[in-house]
């Protein structure tokens, strides 16, 4: 769990678009010209990035697998963005994701709230009706009477 | 950048004796080929450190900010063993040890590869867990991209309150079914005293029932 400081720090920069790649498989290029492709596991708020399966290559073209892998924020140039992100919906997502959710959820409960009050008022109809149709079912006996 | 503090290798060093996450016996040493024997690698909260049991109290002791890169590695061809990999800032292998493709491009930071490979490979993700927790513990103090005044609070400002605050907050709006009061109101109108979360199950089962 990001304590409150890095969750303000992803809010406020870009590693907000950063935080969309968690899943799924990139490019990362250092600072030092190596670059890591893999999976991205996990972001933080210093932008530090845990990758798992990742290709490592040297500048001079030597590559190296590892199963784990962890690169510090600052040592990072370039984080290559696949085509198939939407960058301005990932930020949006990240930035409000909390404020998404708890409308999403509030709307779940009104909707909820109204059914049953459109059912509840059916019930009274219904029931009414019933009353309605059994008082005229007394009034025809009193009349035939 | 900042010059990062001076990392010498094998000096007589004493073990961190305080925070220490992960200590790992029989553990050898490489500093990019060249191999440094066995010893005992300690992952404490304030460094990594290393000491070689073939020479009493020697051993380097790397700082945090330094390491660019912890990773685990398994591939044997690129190494002959499994073993935790580090890049470390900073050229720490003698000149004659130097490796070529670094000495070429001269306007690069200089980095140094480190391979630490522990006799017992089970151990090798707990020290890439045990790296991961105190990275986290040194973050970059040097980057001032953000003045914390006049930016996005995040949403309805709450990342100022405390963590209990925010614990508290968050129980109190689970009791509340995410705490709309509106809501509320309107429930007690109907003069159902149930929890909202009860009732919208109900309302749920009940349409499934209609239908």
């Amino acid at each position: 769990m990001a304590s409150n400081r890095q969750k303000f720090l992803i809010k406020n920069s870009l590693i907000s678009l950063l935080k969309a790649l968690e899943g799924k498989v990139t490019t990362v290029e250092l600072r030092n010209e190596h670059t890591v492709t893999g999976t991205i596991d996990y972001v933080d708020g210093f932008m530090c990035v845990s990758m798992s399966n990742v290709c490592f290559k040297t500048l001079s073209g030597k590559m190296t697998n590892f199963e784990q892998f962890y690169i510090q924020g600052p040592n990072i140039r370039f984080v290559q963005i696949p085509d198939e992100i939407d960058m301005k919906k990932a930020i949006h997502w990240e930035v409000n994701k909390e404020r998404i959710m708890r409308q999403r959820m509030q709307k779940a409960i009104s909707d909820a709230v109204i059914k049953k009050r459109q059912k509840r008022e059916k019930e009274i109809t219904k029931k009414e009706e019933k009353e309605q149709k059994m008082k005229e079912a007394e009034d025809k006996k009193d009349a035939a009477n | 950048m900042v010059v990062k503090e001076e990392m010498v290798l094998l000096n007589s060093c004493s073990p961190p004796d305080e925070g220490i996450r992960k200590k790992q016996e029989n553990t050898s040493a490489f500093v990019g080929e060249r191999a440094l024997g066995k010893g005992t690698l300690f992952i404490a909260e304030s460094c990594v450190s290393w000491q070689s049991s073939e020479h009493e109290g020697q051993g380097f002791s790397l700082q945090y900010p330094g390491i660019s890169i912890h990773a685990v590695s398994r591939d044997l061809t690129a190494f002959p063993h499994e073993c935790l990999y580090l890049m470390v800032e900073g050229d720490l292998t003698d000149d004659a040890n130097r490796e070529e493709e670094e000495s070429d491009d001269e306007d690069l930071d200089p980095s140094t590869e480190m391979r630490f490979v522990p006799d017992d490979k089970t151990v090798l993700d707990q020290l890439y867990k045990a790296m991961s927790d105190c990275q986290i513990l040194h973050p970059d103090e040097n980057d001032s991209d953000f003045d914390e005044g006049g930016f996005y609070e995040g949403e309805d400002g709450l990342d100022h309150l405390s963590e209990q605050g925010q614990a508290n907050l968050q129980r109190m709006e689970n009791l509340l079914g995410q705490g709309d009061g509106q809501l509320n109101n309107n429930h007690a109108e109907n003069g159902d005293d149930g929890v909202i979360d009860e009732q919208f199950e109900d309302a749920d089962e009940e349409d499934d029932m209609e239908q």
